[in-house]
């Protein structure tokens, strides 16, 4: 090839590129710009949703003893709201408790029962299940679920139980996946080891895969609770809305997201209805950090050890 | 009972688990598909809503309308600050403190309940502008919603990309920034697209985010006008528009149990769910497809 | 006894010209020191090939002199190196603009998923090289690797059909069409058959006549076959330099000997 020009390499070296500079410059600050968004727009959500729902409190509408009672009674101006938090509670640990071992098991058919059959069906279901909306859950929940409860049961359907069942099958989808990548992480040679040591299939899924697997289970578990606990549409239109104590499973109950839901609307910015519905969304940002804050610690655990 | 019986009874509880599941799924899609398929027309598709407290079954033009608009006013504002996003987290965070906070936030953000976004949006896109009810603010609603995920999508697709793809341009003296945005960005497309489609699924859907933001009911459209700054133009993006989702929440909660209210309900759910089955298997189909033009034409 | 049947012969008219040249170099992978004082010189438009055990540091020098390794987190590097009298570990160069004068060509042929043409213009257009000319160097360079006759009737074709040995070759004609003047090349053949091998083995005897070129290489009948000088190492050292016809019937570590006649590798 022809030299295309006489400087010497010393020289070449030693121009100064500036084009190449400012386009590294340049491209690098986009990104940059971006991300410092992200960061932003949370900020500005976890300041605004916090000074807002405090403000009932540093006001004086209601002290943190009456807010964390069960004396609810709008129109006497009691917002005592233990029982609503406590039914957020009782339909994310329902669901939990049906969801759990159903995802796990359903996780361990897919990576060590049947991996041919679970990659083809198991998988696309589930992900068609994280697919559906959730007001269609709720929608199945109101016109399926609710009515088939009512006739079993006796009375109107609505209630925990109700919410309890929805959540299970929405929650489903992502404790399947989360474990099934905690399990697909366990190496192929711990299996081997304890399947040479004359160990049925069971006895090392049982001993040796579950056990290995235990924080992303975990962490599959409490982020399905998480989902479950905030969801909002869904539970809303199969729980009842009444705000009575979560521990029957046929009676209308109320949850934070279904008494914002509900109500968020129908209050006027000001009154004190109104203020006590932000501070219910400032009780469920602080159980999402909750859960988040318990994921980081199971994962942290894992890494030290 | 002996390991081996164990073994066995084991493996049968696992597939009656797995039977359960897809059971499960077959019977919700079979009952939203089979009951739904009934009340469509071409007029439920092409009207406006009627009362349905007064028992009009009516359609569901603009909601349609309003859902695929939402959809795209929502992606013209996040895929530009996803994919920057993204580039950065796979490309431009080094192990420091700095990116160590940003992943927590992208984490928080990701896990934050959608109606405590819609919230958000109802204290800030709606009251503190004083715009009210709007499209830009289910928009922007929507774009919070969506960011944590494009993020991840977009990185997840350019750390995929072949290492050697990168060591070649940035051999040839290509900066760190073209070789991103000329060589691996190509290369990512097919994650990104099919990302970017099952993420407008999930926005089609969404409806918590948008109750306080968007709003649960549309003026009467002229679908004539296609001026945007006019106040029945359907492209108004200042105006309120109700979503299909938003139609089908908004309808089984103001009229419990009458049979008009199912109806709507009912074709409404069987809308929104074709929808949505269809941008997941459009994603799948899409994104194999650029894979198969970018290797081998 | 050593046992070479094809050693190089010492050409008569080696440059005495210094292309690269470093002083106590050191390179750390974290804390892994990876390269241990190292002092080498490159002559113009010579062959030296650096050969090796694995991990032996010959490919963490060979990236060191396009500042590659500038890319792996946790990288560090001391002392200078040299090339053409500049230093380029100074803040004032920088990488990108060294390595259009510092071609790389890699273990793995990796062409860009691309059509053949465009493999070798996308750089060229990037540095701003007029479309008139990016045609006639895309053909000079594939001309040059012989590459022309194969492919000239299907350049609008992914690279990825090519042969791997094409695509090899296809990589150097990308490098060579930037005109730099020194050319790196990390195990170029070891993903290939013999016949594509030797092909790019006569490749290089040719364009040593244009570019000082460097090549690790696993294969020492390689080094022994194609190169002026042979550097060994082990260990993060240098062991030993010299011209390869010394290195290979006498050298003069008995580290160099031992491994030259498989005693370790």
């Amino acid at each position: 090839m022809k030299e295309r020009g006489n400087t010497s390499l010393a020289e070449k070296l030693q121009t100064p590129a500036r084009r190449i500079f400012w386009t590294e410059w340049r491209g690098r600050s986009i990104t940059y710009v971006s991300v410092w968004i992200v960061i932003l727009i949370l900020l500005s959500l976890l300041w605004f949703i916090t000074s807002k729902g405090l403000q009932p409190f540093l006001n004086g509408e209601i002290t943190l003893s009456q807010f964390f009672s069960t004396n609810w009674s709008p129109q006497d101006n009691k917002f005592g709201s233990l029982y609503i938090m406590l039914g957020s509670f009782m339909v994310t640990i329902g669901a939990t408790l049906i969801s759990a071992p159903l995802g796990i098991s359903a996780a361990i058919f897919m990576t060590e029962i049947a991996p041919k059959w679970g990659k083809k069906v198991l998988q696309p279901a589930t992900e068609i299940l994280v697919g559906i909306p959730s007001v269609v859950y709720g929608f199945i929940g109101l016109t399926l679920l609710v009515p088939f409860i009512g006739k079993l049961i006796g009375g109107i359907g609505f209630g925990l139980l109700s919410g309890i069942l929805v959540l299970s099958i929405m929650i489903l989808p992502t404790i399947i996946s989360i474990s099934v990548d905690a399990i697909e992480a366990v190496p192929q040679k711990y299996r081997e080891g304890s399947y040479a040591l004359g160990a049925t299939r069971w006895q090392t899924i049982w001993k040796i895969v579950l056990k290995t697997a235990l924080p992303g289970l975990m962490t599959a578990v409490v982020l399905g609770m998480a989902r479950a606990f905030g969801e909002a549409l869904a539970v809303q239109m199969v729980i009842g809305n009444v705000p009575n104590a979560p521990f029957h499973f046929f009676i209308s109950i109320h949850t934070l997201t279904s008494m914002i839901t509900q109500n968020m609307g129908n209050t006027v910015p000001g009154e004190t209805f109104n203020q006590i519905l932000w501070s219910m969304a400032l009780v469920l940002l602080l159980m999402t950090l909750v859960f988040i804050l318990v994921i980081r610690l199971i994962t942290r655990r894992r890494d030290v050890s | 009972m002996n390991a081996k019986q164990m073994d066995r009874l084991a493996t049968l509880f696992f597939y009656l688990v797995a039977i359960l599941i897809v059971c499960t799924l077959i019977g919700l899609l079979g009952f939203i598909l089979f009951k739904g398929i009934s009340y469509i027309s071409w007029d439920f598709l092409t009207e406006a809503p009627g009362s349905y407290i007064l028992g009009e079954v009516g359609g569901i033009a603009p909601m349609l309308f309003n859902s695929f608009y939402l959809l795209i006013l929502t992606m013209i504002i996040t895929l530009p600050i996803g994919i920057g996003g993204g580039i950065y987290m796979a490309e431009y965070a080094k192990p420091t403190r700095f990116t160590k906070f940003l992943r927590l936030c992208m984490e928080v953000m990701s896990s934050l309940p959608s109606i405590i976004i819609g919230l958000f949006g109802l204290l800030l896109l709606v009251q503190y502008t004083g715009w009210g009810y709007t499209l830009a603010g289910g928009a922007l609603a929507l774009t919070i919603f969506n960011l944590p995920l494009m993020v991840r999508v977009v990185e997840q697709a350019i750390t995929a990309v072949p290492k050697d793809q990168k060591e070649a341009s940035l051999a040839l003296g290509i900066t760190h920034w073209q070789t991103i945005t000329k060589i691996m960005l190509p290369v990512a497309l097919p994650g990104i697209v099919t990302g970017t489609i099952l993420a407008a699924g999930r926005i089609f859907g969404e409806a918590a985010a948008l109750l306080f933001t968007a709003g649960m009911s549309s003026p009467n459209l002229d679908f004539t006008n296609w001026d945007p700054t006019a106040v029945s133009s359907p492209l108004n993006p200042f105006r309120p528009a109700a979503t299909l989702s938003v139609y089908i929440w908004k309808v089984n909660s103001d009229s419990l149990s009458t049979q008009t209210a199912a109806i709507v309900s009912g074709g409404s759910a069987f809308i929104l769910i074709c929808v949505v089955l269809l941008f997941t298997i459009f994603a799948r189909l899409l994104g194999k497809y650029i894979y198969r033009r970018l290797t081998s034409s | 006894m050593l046992d070479f049947p094809y050693v190089k012969k010492r050409d008569a008219d080696l440059s005495t010209n210094v292309t690269v040249k470093t002083n106590k170099l050191n390179v750390y992978y974290g804390s892994s020191h990876a390269l241990k004082d190292i002092n080498i010189t490159l002559y113009d438009k010579t062959i030296t090939a650096f050969i090796g055990p694995s991990g032996c540091g010959k490919s963490t020098l060979l990236r060191s002199i396009n500042r590659m390794n500038d890319t792996i987190p946790g990288a560090k590097i001391t002392g200078d190196i040299f090339i053409d009298g500049v230093n380029i570990q100074t803040e004032s160069i920088q990488a990108t603009a060294l390595r259009k004068h510092v071609g790389m060509v890699f273990q793995k042929p990796n062409p860009f998923f691309k059509s053949i043409f465009e493999n070798i213009a996308f750089a060229l257009r990037i540095h701003g090289v007029s479309k008139k000319d990016i045609e006639a160097v895309v053909e000079e360079s594939l001309k040059r690797v012989g590459l022309w006759d194969e492919v000239k009737d299907r350049l609008q074709d992914s690279a990825l059909q090519l042969s791997g040995g094409q695509q090899q070759r296809l990589c150097i004609a990308r490098t060579i069409a930037m005109n730099p003047s020194i050319i790196l090349l990390d195990e170029p053949t070891s993903a290939l058959d013999p016949i594509s091998t030797e092909k790019i083995e006569q490749l290089l005897q040719e364009l040593k006549r244009d570019f000082t070129i460097v090549i690790v290489t696993h294969n020492m009948h390689q080094a022994a076959r194609i190169s002026d000088y042979t550097a060994y190492f082990h260990l993060g050292n240098m062991v030993e330099i010299g011209h390869t016809e010394q290195i290979f019937t006498a050298p003069q570590q008995s580290r160099t000997h031992d491994y030259l006649s498989g005693k370790f590798g």
